[in-house]
């Protein structure tokens, strides 16, 4: 028999509210919100949160930074908006030492705002000027131009070739990588012919904006193409519109795979991987996923570049490579006198080549810094990007030249994807372009 | 005189279809979610539907243990259960007040209290930021606990004012002439009368509480000692998101509020048939 007199609901609130008041202060001295850095630890936001490829080997370096130097790492992960996180950070006076963060967006226009400073006398004191190439330097100056100031320390290198599944292109009767945009279309017929989509692109995201780029800039030399990105002109620059009408003759032709302009970069991976499509531009970050995937899709891909067509500037195939991945931005506040001397210990220990070496073994990066790291290219598809060289020309990747304008410029070219015309297109990325 | 029967209504087999189409709508994504938790980015995208082919339950561990759920799950209760304590507590009172009252005035505030409605949430982010920092809350759980009770009082009044405003008159009358102040007439008439009411506003102010992402991601921030889980969770995208680690990190942070939605959904009906038994 129940002797208690309040209902069980009236019961359930007390006992909840009294908890709630209880635990309070208890729960609340498990966490401390003081993030003032002692002199003794450093503030870090990174872009390599706890689920990306890289954050083993990042954790690896801080824990042996700090074993070494006794000073802490305060790690703080910045998600998809770490733009966003890092401004809100610094307009609160909770500014972090150094963000390890890849050159787009927003962060282009952080040494300008003056939540970064210049990254030229630090490479130059701390020995790195010679280790770090200077193609990876060139490329985190600001306006890429050779006088430009280095805005961060380039980390994280990329290779972005495409990939073919030779398996799925000789069942379908394609005995030869296409080299030409002639016998791409050849192909996706054939290999449409045999159930298998021809080439996977995520039209609704940035795997899709950047192959479009590929193909749109295959008629201009790359001068132009910088400009036409930073300043538009694609409808007014005649190599240009050729380019996006290649675009347009292609994804007519069938060689995208059906509904290209509502998938994304994962729907992408999913489909080349399970062997549904046979193609798909893909950078050396998936090289350890595709691995992990257990397919075995990385013992039947062999890397190329995109076919390029007859009157093309380009005589080999095309890919990207860059090294706007992922680097080092150190803001105000991480340079300051009593700071920036634990900064010079904790970057240059990334830079080891130890410690560069278990970056490419774990996600494939491209190495930032001269030396041989092949012995750490364990990987099947690493190994085959060391050697794309010899079988490639390098397009001009856009990220850096359309700056803020990434998000409109996808939303433009999801509808490349689906049904656009070249003059359609063109005037959507003059408009996105000029903002 | 014969009377016309009126045919009693039932449902037919037509209704029963129809609801359980109804039930299979709404369970068809908690059945993709449960799934996917257990399955490779592949199976999830090539058969999404599917039973897995190999149930991956480690998915639940390498999500637990990457994204640090713990800690955050810690933070979630803590800040949720502050909130609401807060939330109640100047509530309650309040309703009390304006149900008590019907003149100008109290209509006046019950309005001032609607307005709270036409805010949106998106529009306070850039002052509420501005707030956190000038009172030097930014990247703490305190602000947050502070500001959800703000943002959750407009609908907790009103709800709560309409509940009490169903206490008779007559049991508040007789009560005052036993002797009741206004703190005995609140705790032993009003709050047991309006427990429906009371626990309702609970349920649907900690489901917003422990669901709230915005403020807690820009506000709280990701530092794994304060963030919440529903920051924690994204820490697991990356430019190759394992979606089956993903997926079971989102079912791991369901189960805590589907467990106490459960349990105070059942309270509530007690609540609501004691009331109807007594005469």
């Amino acid at each position: 028999m129940d002797h208690r007199t309040r209902p069980r609901a009236v019961r359930a609130v007390a006992a909840f509210v009294i908890s709630a008041v209880a635990l309070g202060p208890a729960l609340a001295a498990c966490g401390s919100d003081d993030k003032a850095a002692a002199p003794d630890s450093i503030d870090v936001v990174t872009r390599w949160s706890a689920g990306n490829s890289a954050a083993a080997a990042q954790n690896r370096v801080f824990q042996a930074f700090t074993a070494e130097t006794g000073i802490k790492v305060n790690v703080t992960e910045g998600l998809e908006t770490i733009d966003d996180q890092v401004e809100n950070a610094v307009a609160a006076g909770k500014s972090p030492d150094l963000v390890i963060v890849n050159l787009f967006d927003k962060t282009l226009g952080w040494l300008d705002a003056g939540v970064t400073v210049p990254a030229d006398q630090y490479i130059k004191d701390w020995g790195l000027a010679d280790k770090i190439k200077p193609a990876a330097l060139d490329e985190w100056r600001v306006g890429g131009a050779p006088t430009g100031k280095v805005q961060g320390l380039p980390f994280s290198g990329f290779s972005w070739p495409l990939w073919y599944n030779t398996e799925l292109l000789k069942k379908a009767g394609v005995d030869k990588i296409p080299a030409t945009t002639d016998e791409l279309i050849a192909a996706a017929a054939k290999l449409r012919a045999s159930g298998v989509a021809p080439l996977a692109v995520g039209g609704n995201d940035w795997t899709g904006q950047k192959l479009f780029y590929q193909i749109a800039q295959s008629y201009t030399d790359a001068a132009t193409v910088k400009q036409v990105m930073q300043k538009g002109g694609y409808c007014s620059t005649p190599t240009v519109l050729e380019g996006i009408k290649l675009f347009t003759q292609l994804r007519d032709a069938g060689v995208f795979v059906d509904n290209a302009a509502g998938l994304t970069a994962d729907a992408m991976y999913a489909s080349y991987y399970s062997g549904k499509a046979a193609i798909m531009p893909a950078g050396s970050w998936a090289y350890t996923e595709s691995t992990a995937s257990g397919t075995g899709i990385d013992k039947k891909t062999t890397l190329g570049g995109f076919p390029v067509p007859s009157g093309a500037t380009f005589k080999k195939p095309t890919a990207y490579r860059g090294f706007t991945g992922v680097g080092f931005m150190i803001t105000k506040k991480g340079a300051e006198p009593g700071r920036i001397d634990n900064l010079r210990k904790f970057i240059t220990k990334f830079y080891a080549d130890t410690s560069v070496g278990d970056f490419v073994k774990d996600s494939g990066i491209l190495p930032p810094t001269t030396g041989d790291f092949g012995s750490y290219a364990t990987n099947p598809l690493l190994t085959q990007s060391l050697g794309l060289d010899a079988t490639v020309d390098y397009a001009v990747v856009p990220d850096v030249w359309i700056g803020a304008a990434s998000d409109r410029i996808i939303q433009v070219l999801t509808g490349a994807y689906g049904k656009s015309t070249p003059q359609q297109i063109c005037a959507g990325l003059d408009t996105a372009t000029k903002g | 005189m014969t009377t016309i029967r009126r045919p009693r209504r039932t449902g037919g087999p037509a209704a029963t279809v129809l609801s359980w189409l109804y039930a299979l709508l709404l369970a068809a994504p908690l059945y993709y979610l449960a799934v996917s938790a257990l399955k490779t980015n592949i199976e999830i995208f090539t058969r999404p539907f599917a039973l897995p082919t190999h149930w991956l339950w480690d998915n639940f561990s390498t999500a637990w243990r990457t994204a640090d759920l713990g800690g955050a799950l810690l933070n979630s209760v803590l800040i949720s259960a502050v909130a609401i304590v807060l939330t109640l507590a100047l509530a309650l009172p309040a309703a009390y007040a304006l149900a008590r009252q019907d003149n100008r005035l109290a209509r006046a505030i019950t309005g001032a209290f609607s307005a709270g409605f036409l805010i949106p949430p998106f529009a306070a982010l850039i002052p509420t930021v501005i707030l956190a920092i000038k009172l030097d809350l930014f990247y703490t759980r305190e602000f947050q606990m502070l500001f959800l009770p703000a943002s959750a009082l407009p609908l907790s009044v009103l709800l709560l004012t309409q509940f009490m405003r169903t206490v008779p008159p007559a049991l508040v009358e007789s009560a005052a002439l036993d002797g009741a102040g206004h703190w005995r007439l609140l705790i032993s008439v009003f709050i047991p009368i309006a427990m429906p009411g009371l626990v309702s506003v609970t349920i649907l102010q900690l489901l917003t509480f422990w669901n709230e992402y915005l403020f807690s991601l820009t506000i709280t921030g990701t530092a794994p000692d304060v963030r919440t889980v529903q920051v924690a969770l994204p820490t697991l995208i990356s430019d190759a998101t394992n979606f089956g680690v993903l997926t079971a990190g989102t079912v791991l942070t369901l189960l805590p509020v589907y467990v106490t939605y459960a349990i105070s959904s059942r309270r509530m009906q007690e609540a609501l048939t004691a009331g109807a038994v007594k005469g």
